[in-house]
């Protein structure tokens, strides 16, 4: 039961360089069908791992865990979550922002994204409502939770 | 659901999105549930149980916040002091497939 957390185009994202920039896009977590919150297993897969062939968008760096929770627990920076849906058009008028906010704050922040039509169970989990709803895990808890106001 | 959006737009004076991206998608998803659930709940929303809030009511569009306040969500009806708010009531078939398509 693999969960693949897959970010796109970084050219080399090494521990030993932090600083160097990289145009890293937001994380997007991708679930098999079934998969349930809570990972048993503790199969543990390096940061570095190498690209792998078979994966169907070519992506420089995949991360797997066995769960949403496994990866809030060993995200060492705070992880900005990104609750959307395919059809919600503020969620999709936020992605340019948020790749420009996960570029910017690649030291700072993990940017996640989740589906919640592919992801119900998560998105029931922490009481999604309205569309998108951004939460901030810190220490994988959830530290701040916002909701875009439509007021301009 | 588009010729939907653009009457309602009239009636209710508000206005489309300065950027038609997020009028396509919104008008895509109200459809999409319009012919899977048989109504077009709100596509800005996550539920637990789709066919009971169809039955509810309450987040079929126009949902009872825009149909009370004017206030919609999913940025496709906006009052004209919206800061996105553009100029038009309507918007074409091609505009929506073209926005769309990638998707």
């Amino acid at each position: 039961m693999a969960i693949s957390l897959s970010a796109s185009s970084i050219p080399r994202l090494s521990g030993e360089n932090p600083a160097a920039s990289s145009s890293m896009s937001p994380l997007r977590l991708r679930l098999p069908a079934g998969a349930r919150g809570f990972g048993g297993g503790g199969r543990r897969i390096s940061v570095n791992s190498k690209p792998r062939g078979f994966s169907l968008v070519v992506e420089a760096k995949k991360q797997t865990y066995n769960s949403f929770d496994d990866l809030l627990a060993k995200s060492e920076k705070p992880v900005l979550v990104d609750f959307y849906a395919t059809w919600c058009g503020p969620c999709q008028f936020m992605v340019p922002i948020l790749n420009e906010v996960s570029i910017r704050l690649n030291d700072t922040i993990q940017v996640v994204k989740i589906d919640t039509e592919k992801y119900p169970s998560i998105a029931d989990k922490y009481k999604i409502e309205a569309l998108p709803t951004f939460i901030i895990f810190k220490d994988g808890k959830p530290f701040e939770r916002f909701v875009r106001c439509s007021d301009g | 659901m588009r010729k939907f959006s653009e009457q309602y737009a009239r009636r209710s004076g508000t206005y489309f999105c300065v950027d038609k991206g997020v009028t396509s998608v919104v008008i895509k998803g109200l459809a999409d549930h319009k012919d899977t659930l048989g109504a077009p709940l709100c596509p800005c929303r996550h539920y637990d149980d789709k066919p009971a809030e169809v039955a509810q009511g309450f987040w079929n569009c126009p949902c009872v916040p825009m149909r009370e306040r004017k206030e919609c969500h999913c940025m496709l009806f906006l009052t004209p002091e919206n800061d996105f708010a553009g100029q038009d009531q309507a918007i074409s078939f091609e505009e929506i497939k073209e926005s769309t398509s990638n998707m």
